[in-house]
């Protein structure tokens, strides 16, 4: 169920304003067939949490097609005009860069990065919430950031190192495959980190993008010998938390707005 | 340092005089005296730091044939870890029917998770020690390494290095006793270390931390958890790639309410459930999350009090083994 200021509304109120296949469709029907009541203090706030999942996606798909490579830790790589290769593999924002400059800069020059799936999905939602808040916003909102999957993930983006089981899954939300019984010689295939594309597709770093048979094919394929389970989706997701998000969005834009005023 | 006596020669070399001299003075005997070479190379007392650092020339020259057995299969792990290529029989991975190549991990493991080698190569080398850790772990079933994988975990992570892998492989050893060689760092004087134990053991910082009494204290506090929730111990599979705050090692309420002992590794229950059982807990599952974390307690203090009590609380009524648990709560 949506509801809006404690009123009720149906998805067909909401529908139209989107193409037919738009992935706001899908996520706007499971809200509202969810069995949870999904709550929303204003039509804006629901609106954003719409446009956030749909920069997540959009991020997904130019994150597919920028050449990043796949790369476990210890090979990873970056463009080290706007980032520092830290020992453990991860990247640090260099000191003096802009950060929306150095996030462009992955989906620009992917070829010259390298990273695992984890830190990929980090990198997509810092991406989403460019597209969002813009530049000024962004680089005011996350000065320092460090790409190391979840590790040193900014305070405002926690939640989405934390997935939580779920009884409806949505366009935007990461998802995970598991893979129990992973070859010991090849421990990234242990998992998946995925975005829910919408319509039943999900964009992994690493392998792809593809229906779930997909992913689990390849996780499969990178079992023990002796392996007697087989992976599988975990019934979790991680979502930021739109709420706040929203909160700090419209404080930028009154500030915003103050500013243009006084100016 | 390292005891002299319990070394080879080649180790001795590059002890005292450094990798660059060790690897110039082996391509020289290489060169005069095969022989000699590869019995000094083959020694039993060899430390995997030295092999390591010469297996390139031995591949350079293709001399990997007249290699120990033990190093032979030591070549195999690093060839297939970083991709050397070379003849195919190099690089067949470890048979776990096999006690030699079990044997050859465990040496390249114990005698190399002390050595901090000069970089680049070291993150290469560190690389093959955690391969052979998972594969001594997961296709072996050796425990005996938890321990000197706990350190090099600890030792890794001041140094800011990569450390995730090898916190993936302890974990599959499906041993919830481990858990006490990553707690005993609870102590550690190193902030570092107390942090990364939390977060290894999801643990929140401990108020006061700073005080060693406050560490000790923790550390035995998380000793007796461990020991008073053993049996029913699991490991959820969480680690790093999945969560920023991985719960590895957790407490199955249900199995602790029935007081029914459940594999750590696969969460199921070592006995068979009775029909009793199966309806104790279909009633237990009624119940909210907060008077679930009530009665496993309660239930857990009960048996061990007073077990004839215990068979008659747990057949009652879930609501009134509630209130029973809420109003003994200081009795217990």
């Amino acid at each position: 169920m949506i509801s809006i200021n404690g009123n009720t509304v149906a998805a067909a109120e909401l529908l139209d304003r989107f193409p037919e296949d738009a992935p706001e469709r899908e996520m706007i029907n499971a809200l509202a067939n969810s069995g949870e009541n999904n709550r929303y203090d204003s039509m804006e706030q629901l609106e954003f949490e719409l446009r956030l999942r749909r920069e997540i996606i959009n991020a997904a798909n130019a994150l597919y097609k920028s050449g990043m490579a796949f790369e476990v830790f210890r090979d990873s790589k970056c463009n080290e005009d706007y980032w520092d290769r830290r020992d453990n593999g991860g990247f640090a924002l260099k000191d003096g860069v802009k950060p929306a400059d150095a996030i462009r800069d992955i989906f620009k020059n992917g070829r010259k990065y390298g990273t695992e799936c984890a830190t990929a999905m980090v990198i997509i939602y810092y991406k989403a919430l460019l597209e969002v808040f813009g530049d000024e916003a962004f680089n005011n909102l996350f000065p320092r950031i460090t790409l190391m999957n979840w590790h040193r993930i900014d305070p405002l983006l926690r939640e989405v190192g934390q997935p939580r089981r779920s009884e409806e899954f949505l366009p935007g939300d990461r998802r995970y495959f598991k893979n129990p019984d992973v070859d010991p010689e090849t421990p990234e295939w242990q998992g998946e980190n995925v975005i829910d594309l919408g319509g039943g597709i999900y964009y992994g770093h690493g392998v792809g993008k593809g229906k779930a048979e997909y992913f689990l094919k390849a996780l499969n394929s990178n079992r023990r010998d002796d392996a007697d389970e087989e992976a599988f989706l975990m019934d979790t997701a991680a979502r930021p938390n739109f709420r706040r998000l929203y909160g700090v969005y419209q404080r930028n834009a009154a500030q915003s707005g103050d500013m243009e005023q006084a100016g | 340092m390292a005891n002299c006596n319990q070394m080879g020669c080649l180790d001795r070399i590059r002890l005292r005089r450094g990798h660059v001299v060790l690897r110039r003075q082996f391509r020289t005997m290489l060169s005069q005296n095969r022989r000699q070479a590869f019995y000094w190379l083959n020694e039993e007392r060899l430390l995997f730091p030295t092999l390591f650092l010469l297996l390139p020339p031995v591949l350079e020259e293709n001399l990997q044939g007249y290699l120990s057995p033990r190093n032979k299969a030591a070549l195999r792990v690093c060839a297939r870890r970083l991709k050397w290529g070379g003849p195919p029989e190099y690089s067949l991975p470890v048979n776990r029917e096999d006690e030699g190549d079990h044997n050859a991990l465990k040496w390249m493991f114990e005698t190399g998770r002390g050595w901090d080698g000069p970089l680049p190569e070291f993150d290469a080398f560190d690389a093959v020690l955690d391969t052979a850790a998972a594969l001594l772990v997961v296709t072996f079933q050796d425990r005996s390494v938890l321990p000197g994988m706990a350190d090099l975990i600890f030792r890794r992570n001041r140094r800011g290095l990569y450390i995730h892998d090898l916190a993936w492989s302890f974990f599959q050893s499906f041993d919830p006793d481990s858990a006490l060689f990553l707690a005993k760092y609870l102590t550690s004087s190193e902030n570092a270390d107390v942090e990364l134990a939390c977060q290894l053991l999801h643990l929140g910082l401990p108020e006061n931390g700073d005080r060693p009494e406050t560490r000790r204290d923790f550390f035995l506090k998380y000793r007796t958890w461990l020991k008073e929730n053993r049996p029913y111990l699991y490991f959820t599979g969480e680690q790093f790639q999945l969560t920023s705050d991985p719960e590895p090692l957790r407490a199955d309420p249900e199995a602790k309410y029935l007081q029914k002992e459940i594999s750590p590794r696969h969460r199921t229950p070592v006995d068979p459930m009775t029909g009793e059982e199966l309806e104790l807990l279909n009633r237990f599952r009624t119940c909210s999350e907060k008077e679930q974390e009530e009665l496993c307690e309660y239930s857990a203090q009960l048996r061990k009090k007073d077990r004839n009590a215990w068979e008659v609380w747990r057949r009652d009524e879930p609501a009134r083994q509630v209130l029973a648990a809420r109003s003994n709560r200081e009795v217990v």
